[in-house]
């Protein structure tokens, strides 16, 4: 006998997803999935964009890695909140590791969430976080035709970033052609070109983490004390 | 688990499973033969490993021995230029006909199980 089905299979994902969202908004906090290869940079650019802002905007850190928590002793370094999720092999975050790091940390309010994913410009694209915003991360030496090959993760970004730009003259990146693929799979995320280790590009991407994520917690607050006047 | 390096298919196909068990078990089904999966080629799924997965979580449950149907979609794209739908090329993203820059249409992200077979 045929039953038909027609159950979307990420169903379960989603729905924890829609927890955390709600979970995000209660705690005003800004979640920003961060996601690329491993050694595109990204916790080197978190570590950067958070010390330019962390006298305007609190921030805490969610770390993902396989194994190991050398990202997150570097944050905590820094004297940032942070939790470090190890996976085991696994190759992404899922909805449902988030959602029990935010219920058990308390200390998680009124800033921006950095959830900073496993390495891996394949599986994380695919698991929805309960996020206000994907950021992803490449970098020069990866080469120019990643927004070819991992067209998803490309395609899910709400914000570009293209590290390492120091080394365009070195490595033969062919920037039209980025660009080109870029476009062809995301006409509408920002890309910002940095390099965390000159500097550069790193005022304008903190710039924009100031203006979108923290006005979306400002404005939260905002109307979290309306609603309380009325 | 047995499965020390889980690759996201794993979590996957115990979505898969979960799903097929329940439908089948509203429909009054004592075991299901078969289970066809539609999935996008943006989905990041790999057959082989969901199929090399289900081995595995199925076992001794109603869902044992089953076979899985994939149907593949592809990525879609647009030309900017002569509006014409096309596949993903094999390379690039140019239109095929007049060669202009396409853009992703939104198909090829699909991944649901479309229907099964069971015996009651």
């Amino acid at each position: 006998m045929e039953i038909k089905v027609m159950k979307n299979i990420m169903d379960a994902n989603g729905r924890l997803a829609e927890v955390n969202r709600a979970l995000f908004r209660e705690r005003n906090l800004a979640a920003v999935n961060v996601m690329g290869s491993p050694g595109a940079g990204k916790t080197s650019i978190l570590i950067k964009v958070m010390g330019l802002l962390r006298n305007k905007i609190g921030f805490c850190v969610i770390e993902g890695d396989i194994a190991s928590d050398i990202d997150a002793q570097l944050i905590d370094g820094m004297g940032i909140s942070v939790v470090q999720i190890n996976t085991g092999g696994g190759c992404h975050l899922d909805a449902n590791m988030i959602n029990s790091v935010i219920d058990r940390q308390k200390s998680f309010k009124n800033s921006i969430l950095f959830i900073e994913n496993v390495g891996n410009l394949v599986c994380p694209s695919s698991f929805d976080l309960g996020e206000n915003c994907k950021m992803v991360v490449a970098s020069v030496p990866e080469g120019h035709d990643k927004p070819y090959k991992y067209i998803s993760m490309f395609e899910t970004a709400d914000i570009i970033v293209l590290n390492k730009i120091d080394l365009i003259p070195y490595v033969g990146f062919d920037r039209p052609y980025f660009y080109k693929g870029l476009s062809a799979v995301n006409g509408k995320a920002p890309v910002f070109e940095i390099s965390c280790r000159t500097g550069e590009g790193l005022d304008s991407l903190a710039g924009w983490m100031q203006d979108k994520m923290a006005d979306l917690i400002i404005s939260r607050s905002v109307l979290v004390r309306t609603e309380g006047m009325r | 688990m047995g499965v020390e390096v889980q690759l996201h298919e794993y979590a996957v196909t115990e979505n898969i499973i979960n799903i097929a068990i329940c439908e089948a078990e509203k429909a009054g089904a004592r075991r299901i033969t078969e289970i066809r999966l539609t999935i996008g080629d943006l989905s990041s799924i790999v057959d082989e490993s969901v199929q090399m997965y289900f081995d595995i979580i199925s076992k001794d449950t109603a869902a044992e021995g089953a076979r899985l149907i994939f149907r593949r979609l592809p990525a879609k794209f647009v030309c900017s230029c002569c509006g014409r739908e096309y596949n993903k090329p094999a390379d690039g993203f140019d239109c095929p006909v007049c060669g202009s820059p396409g853009r992703l249409t939104g198909a090829g992200r699909e991944f649901y199980i479309e229907s099964m077979e069971v015996d009651v």
